[in-house]
């Protein structure tokens, strides 16, 4: 093995990287070498904290750049990435992590709750991945990988609009994977199970229990283990794995 | 950290043992003939060769009989029948399973309990079938590769607890093994429909092959498709 961090020169943005998952992807890419961008919505303080663990993180101290505003609002996308591409060039690895979750039963989930989730967790990722292909088209190489779920791989209690949400990915990954394979560019599916961050943290206790009781490894996901695993999907290691559903569930 | 790549003289098997012995990893590969490739794939990665028939149940249980302890297993070994349903004779058919299915069998049955006792370890089984794939094959191949992610997740469920993991590689196309035996027009689809629209290569999918079995550590029962996109 080198010891040439695996994310060495890479340029990457995040989407939804102040907490939970998106924060753990951004010190985990950080640590591997890579420059780290993120985007976040609402909560500045979090944000402040996740780019201090960045910096904190990279092995040169350099500071993530970030972008707040909706993954959904498409002139956010687009200001970022012109701003991503003055600032660096480029982007060379996408991660579209950012996700609402709200848990409800179908009787009170209205349709306001309905069009928010599926436009940030549907339409931001196709907006962020329009956006950051022109470059990655141009030069003929890129990874974009999508946070998916397995409640899109089982019948599990999940709230339908988030489901069907992150069914979504599904398709949008095969498709995008195989219109943009032609210029070398990977489109993947992480799909955890549930995690100690997000969706995890939202379900009772007795759901918990009952996922528990399936799950061999007897334990929830952590964000720092699906972090590790991201790193490795998003390398230059990762060859020959595009429109890949990769489900980490603990044996699930 | 102990492997055992059954198969360690093919394509991929190589390119196998090569990245898990960048990555620190020793011990034992098997091959059935290829005596000249099996002394230099030890010679470079320090790893051990051992000529083994995997299709004979005997000679392979009591190979795993006197192996010392290890934390891996990779099946890299396969066979791949060609011919319609009509031509394909029994004993195509038993090879096959008994070199893809068998041959895992008896491994996990021989190394999952001792893996347990040491508080885990991980069994990947290199195939060519993701779950839902639909593919034209040979019906020997479909139905022995059919049956990794089954056995994959039979035994994350029965040993997942105890830290055992069991997944399957499902590669696509490649340049090299049982892949060069392919007819023309497979060859000619596979071009034209996967999203890289190229072959790949073993020193492409060996990374993912270890990282299977190093890394991914919650991940069991499960196949991961390495496959350019199809």
């Amino acid at each position: 093995m080198t010891d040439t961090p695996i994310l060495q020169g890479k340029r990457a943005l995040i989407t939804g990287g102040s907490r939970g998952l998106g924060r753990a992807l951004g010190v985990a890419f950080a640590r591997a070498g890579a420059r780290v961008a993120f985007t976040y919505s609402r909560s500045t303080p979090d944000a402040d904290e996740a780019a201090a663990h960045m910096t904190q993180a990279s092995p040169v101290a350099d500071a993530p750049l970030v972008f707040q505003g909706s993954v959904a609002d498409a002139k956010h996308v687009s200001e970022t990435v012109a701003a991503l591409n003055r600032a660096w060039g480029g982007v060379d690895i996408l991660v579209n992590n950012a996700a609402l979750t709200q848990v409800l039963p179908i009787a009170l989930l209205e349709e306001e709750d309905w069009d928010r989730v599926m436009d940030v967790n549907v339409k931001g990722v196709y907006l962020f991945s329009r956006a950051v292909l022109r470059g990655m088209i141009r030069a003929k190489s890129g990874h974009i990988l999508n946070i998916g779920s397995f409640a899109s791989e089982r019948i599990i209690d999940a709230p339908v609009h988030y489901a069907a949400s992150k069914s979504a990915l599904r398709g949008l990954t095969e498709a995008l994977a195989r219109e943009v394979g032609r210029y070398g560019i990977a489109v993947n599916l992480l799909a955890p199970g549930l995690l100690d961050v997000g969706l995890g943290q939202m379900l009772l206790p007795h759901r918990i229990a009952e996922y528990l009781s399936q799950c061999p490894a007897g334990r929830l996901g952590s964000a720092d283990e699906l972090s590790e695993l991201a790193v490795f999907l998003v390398s230059d290691a990762n060859r020959f794995m595009t429109g890949a559903k990769i489900v980490v569930d603990g044996g699930l | 950290m102990r492997a055992l790549v059954f198969g360690g003289t093919g394509a991929v098997g190589s390119a196998v043992v090569r990245a898990l012995a960048a990555r620190g990893v020793s011990g034992v590969f098997t091959f059935r003939r290829s005596w000249g490739e099996a002394g230099a794939l030890a010679t470079q990665t320090g790893f051990d060769g051992a000529c083994v028939d995997l299709s004979d149940p005997q000679a392979l249980r009591g190979f795993l009989d006197a192996l010392p302890p290890v934390d891996v297993f990779i099946h890299a070994a396969g066979v791949a029948p060609t011919g319609a349903l009509a031509e394909t004779t029994d004993a195509a058919w038993d090879e096959t399973q008994a070199v893809t299915v068998r041959a895992a069998f008896i491994a996990a049955r021989s190394l999952v309990p001792g893996m347990a006792a040491r508080g885990g370890g991980a069994l990947v089984f290199v195939g060519a079938l993701d779950r839902g794939q639909s593919l034209p094959l040979p019906v020997a191949f479909a139905a022995a590769q059919g049956a990794l992610p089954a056995m994959a997740m039979s035994l994350a469920k029965a040993h997942g607890a105890e830290g055992v993991r069991a997944n399957v590689a499902a590669l696509g196309l490649l340049d090299a093994g049982l892949s060069a035996g392919l007819d023309e027009r497979a060859r000619r689809d596979y071009l034209t429909f996967s999203a890289y629209r190229r072959l790949g290569t073993p020193a492409e999918v060996a990374p993912a092959i270890v990282w299977l079995a190093l890394d991914a550590k919650a991940m069991n029962g499960k196949v991961l498709a390495v496959n350019g996109g199809v």
